[in-house]
């Protein structure tokens, strides 16, 4: 167990790599009730959410989600976040729990005029993310109310115990799978009755270290690591989220406009060690010879691809693929080369 | 909690294998525990001398870096080259194919310094139940 954020979190149930190879080539359950839930509503709720977000909300249909971010004036990033419209001017947000409670203040701040409320609903919820290639398979043995058709993203409601929870076709681990979001009263009977339904396909409970891993292999950023106030979604290489066609301006767009005519000074990139290395581990140096170039922002052995693993910020001009550079541990160096992002992508 | 009894240990967690004037140095079933998934191992050069006591090798797991300390002193002889691919070997076999050096002990009136397996079965026992 470790504390994260002022949760008490599993970190490891078993063995990482065996978690992350479970989840990669069978199945794996996640508690994720640490993540925040908000909700926001109300007859403005769209047009706000549009004003305040970089992704385009009015093209949003309800029952999908769409993954955004929470900008400051200068577009660096407060947070990022799965956006999802549970009815027409009704959204549910899920946010990082570190930083629930900065987002619930900033839409309540920002919202202060508007026809729309924001409410911080993060005690009311409980979250559990079942992960891997047999993961839907699992869920509809427990749910078997599931669409047929589900597609990523979609949300849909469905009942356990005579509750209703939420369950989204999404997740955090560049594996097919489902996050489901619950009365926490509920998150004791439906991890068991998941992990029951599951035992024959392999299925098993994984704790936020192969989180960590999944999601770096995945090359998914994480708040606090890769994405940072002082950082922008040009740095984070996250522009795909930015809708710059859309009419409403949002807060940022101003200061990303200009930045993207004048570029970015770094970028994110990702890459892997050539032999036997020491775990990257966030704040190491990157270096170009004896130059440093950049910084480590997350590291670790991915049991996926047998090797040491990271991502970083590098000048840009060094951002490309098949560049060496080389990291240091204990007086010793070890070379990397920057690969394409993602470092693993599922086939399916 | 598997403790051999053929052998030394260190409140540190390394153990000690006497074969003659060779000694074999790894680390304990508990420490590979607390340690989880071991992911990288640094070992001694061949022909270093080392102390009793001193930080000759790191382990690095998904968590952190740990220093492992030599339980005698002497010349390091030999070091477990397959651990470079296989670190793992550690958490699975840490008594056996998990060895970590081999050391010629130049004095080995050390291992009364070292623990007993009963002294050490204890040591972890009231370690394990402080960490609950």
């Amino acid at each position: 167990m470790g504390s994260f954020a002022g949760w008490t979190l599993p970190i490891v149930y078993s063995s990482v790599a065996e978690e992350v190879l479970s989840v990669r080539r069978k199945a794996g359950l996640f508690d994720i009730s640490h993540m925040g839930e908000l909700l926001l509503w109300g007859p403005d709720a769209q047009e706000w959410l549009d004003r305040l977000l970089p992704s385009n909300i009015t093209a949003l249909p309800t029952g999908r989600g769409r993954y955004s971010l929470l900008l400051n004036e200068d577009g660096g990033i407060i947070d990022d976040l799965l956006v999802y419209r549970i009815e027409p001017s009704k959204f549910f947000l899920v946010v990082n729990a570190a930083t629930t409670q900065t987002d619930a203040r900033w839409f309540s701040e920002k919202l202060a005029h508007a026809e729309a409320a924001v409410a911080e609903e993060s005690e009311r919820w409980g979250g559990l993310a079942l992960q891997g290639p047999e993961a839907l398979d699992i869920l509809r043995r427990v749910l078997p109310e599931l669409p047929l058709a589900f597609e990523r993203r979609a949300i849909v409601a469905a009942s356990w115990m005579g509750r209703s929870l939420w369950v989204a076709h999404t997740g955090y681990t560049g594996e097919d799978g489902a996050e489901l979001f619950f009365p926490p009263s509920l998150g004791t009977s439906l991890w068991d009755a998941l992990l029951r339904a599951g035992a024959s396909s392999g299925l098993r409970p994984c704790g936020l270290a192969a989180r960590d891993i999944l999601r770096l292999e995945a090359c998914l950023p994480l708040n606090g690591h890769e994405l940072k106030e002082d950082l922008t979604p040009l740095e984070a290489r996250l522009t795909w989220v930015v809708d710059w066609e859309k009419s409403a301006s949002f807060p940022g767009k101003k200061a990303l406009v200009e930045k993207r005519r004048r570029g970015q000074d770094i970028s994110l990139v990702a890459f892997a060690a050539e032999r036997p290395a020491p775990p990257p581990r966030a704040g190491y140096d990157l270096l170009a010879g004896d130059h440093v170039v950049g910084t480590v922002t997350s590291g670790g052995f991915s049991p996926t691809l047998e090797a040491a693993i990271g991502m970083g910020y590098v000048n840009r001009a060094l951002a490309t693929e098949g560049i060496q550079l080389a990291y240091v541990v204990r007086g010793r160096s070890y070379p990397v080369t920057l690969k394409p992002a993602p470092l693993y992508r599922r086939k399916n | 909690m598997n403790i051999p009894t053929d052998r030394f240990y260190s409140k540190s967690h390394e153990w000690l294998l006497l074969e003659g004037p060779i000694g074999v140095v790894g680390v304990t079933d508990y420490a590979q525990r607390e340690l989880s998934d071991i992911v990288f191992v640094e070992l001694p050069a061949i022909g270093m001398h080392v102390r009793r006591g001193e930080a000759v090798a790191t382990i690095e797991s998904v968590k952190a870096a740990s220093d492992i300390y030599s339980p005698a002193t002497g010349e390091v002889l030999e070091v477990n080259a397959v651990l470079a691919q296989e670190p793992g070997l550690i958490n699975t076999d840490p008594y056996g194919k998990g060895w970590l050096f081999r050391i010629r002990v130049e004095a080995p009136g050390e291992t009364e310094r070292l623990e007993s397996p009963e002294a050490y079965a204890k040591l972890t026992a009231i370690a394990s139940g402080a960490a609950t």
